[in-house]
């Protein structure tokens, strides 16, 4: 945690381009169990590994990119590389994270009935199924801790709020999410916060 | 190659409404099962264990689906519309990202960042309980968790010593302990369609 690059303190350090392509192609396509537990995976990465991005701009790009149309991980790489580098950044980032996973895809579409029919291909996938779980759970664990910790009220009101919502109301997620936010909006503010620069 | 052109509007036009993961796929099985008949509700459910199966975002489904369809342009007409969507959020961050100290925008992304963590556990829950059927992915899962709460150990290794150790048990026999085949079983069009238990459903949108 001594890391001259740890995010939060000091200004962004902006990467090149190559950089970016480097970081969303390794980490953008490797983790399994879905897209937040790999944009926790990214944001260990390039906030708190190499400081590209601080922590508001995390959860800028975070809760935005969970209410873009389509896949949330590539919303979020495009957000993140937009945020670092512009268009070119953008680009760069949302062709780094969704190329090398769709040429996966297709290779294992291709050779399916051969791969899916070896005991030894089941039984590892079981094991990375299991590490799934485990980075699901942990996931949400670093998305919600800075805001526990700064906003435990909320905390106590948001999170089982929204649970509530998807197993008794059975609302989808992004009307769950469009809800929390504009309790968001409407949530009392402190009488210091709310004096402006 | 006209083929190529309806297949990448079909896609855009489930990709751009729908929000995260498998949200797309009643429309395309509608679409491309029910209508014109181009892939079959088992390709569909091959498609859902590939990406599974591979590492990525799960909405990388529709290249697979798309592949099954037409081959290479039809993997290339899954990328486009899987991709594409994700560039409307530079209009979101440029619009809220000038407005990002402002109190209530904060405030605002702080509760749309809980409520997903929120949805997040929900989402592990259906995936829990189809993999971790026996005592070598239950140990693999109680020993990754606390590893990744403290930070002390990074992700891809994780992934990669637990695809190992689960490879190493099947080798030595361990592997006769589990009930059923993993992820081919779980994962069913019929779970993220309309009337779909809610928990799988909840799993389905957000992953």
């Amino acid at each position: 945690m001594a890391d001259p690059t740890e995010g939060g303190s000091g200004p962004p350090l902006r990467p090149t381009l190559a950089a970016i392509a480097g970081v969303f192609a390794r980490y953008a396509n490797t983790t399994f169990g879905g897209g937040s537990a790999t944009i926790a995976v990214l944001k260990e990465q390039i906030l708190a590994r190499r400081g590209w991005i601080s922590e508001t701009e995390f959860d800028l790009n975070y809760a935005l990119s969970r209410l873009t149309p389509g896949t949330n991980l590539l919303a979020f790489c495009t957000a993140a590389g937009w945020t670092t580098r512009g268009w070119p950044g953008a680009l760069v980032a949302l062709i780094a994270s969704s190329l090398p996973c769709s040429l996966l895809a297709i290779i294992v579409t291709a050779f399916y009935t051969e791969l899916h029919g070896s005991p030894l291909f089941q039984a590892a996938l079981r094991g990375a199924l299991a590490a799934a779980v485990a980075i699901m759970v942990s996931t949400a664990w670093v998305f919600a801790e800075p805001h526990v910790k700064a906003a435990p009220r909320k905390a106590l009101v948001i999170v089982p709020g929204a649970m509530a919502l998807v197993l008794g109301a059975h609302l989808t997620p992004v009307k769950v999410l469009l809800l929390a936010a504009v309790a968001g909006i409407v949530w009392p503010v402190p009488r210091t916060a709310t004096v402006q620069p | 190659m006209i083929k190529f052109f309806i297949l990448l509007w079909l896609f855009a036009k489930s990709t751009f409404t729908s929000f995260a993961g498998l949200a797309s796929l009643p429309e395309i099985r509608e679409e491309l099962v029910e209508q014109r008949g181009w892939i079959t509700d088992e390709d569909l459910n091959q498609s859902i264990v590939i990406t599974r199966t591979t590492p990525g975002p799960v909405g990388v489904y529709v290249v697979s689906v798309g592949y099954m369809a037409d081959g290479v342009p039809g993997a290339l007409a899954g990328w486009i519309a899987m991709a594409a969507p994700s560039l409307l959020v530079v209009l979101l961050v440029g619009y809220f990202g000038k407005r990002a100290q402002h109190p209530r925008v904060r405030s605002m992304l702080q509760c749309v960042v809980l409520a997903s963590a929120a949805l997040l556990v929900l989402a592990a829950i259906p995936i829990g309980r189809e993999a971790l059927d026996g005592p070598l992915t239950i140990a693999i899962t109680a020993v990754a968790l606390p590893l990744l709460i403290m930070k002390r150990v990074n992700t891809l290794w994780i992934i990669g010593a637990a695809a190992a150790l689960s490879f190493a048990g099947s080798i030595v026999g361990v592997a006769h302990t589990y009930r059923h085949p993993p992820v081919s079983q779980g994962a069913r069009t019929a779970d993220y369609g309309p009337g779909a238990r809610p928990g799988v459903c909840a799993a389905a949108r957000t992953a």
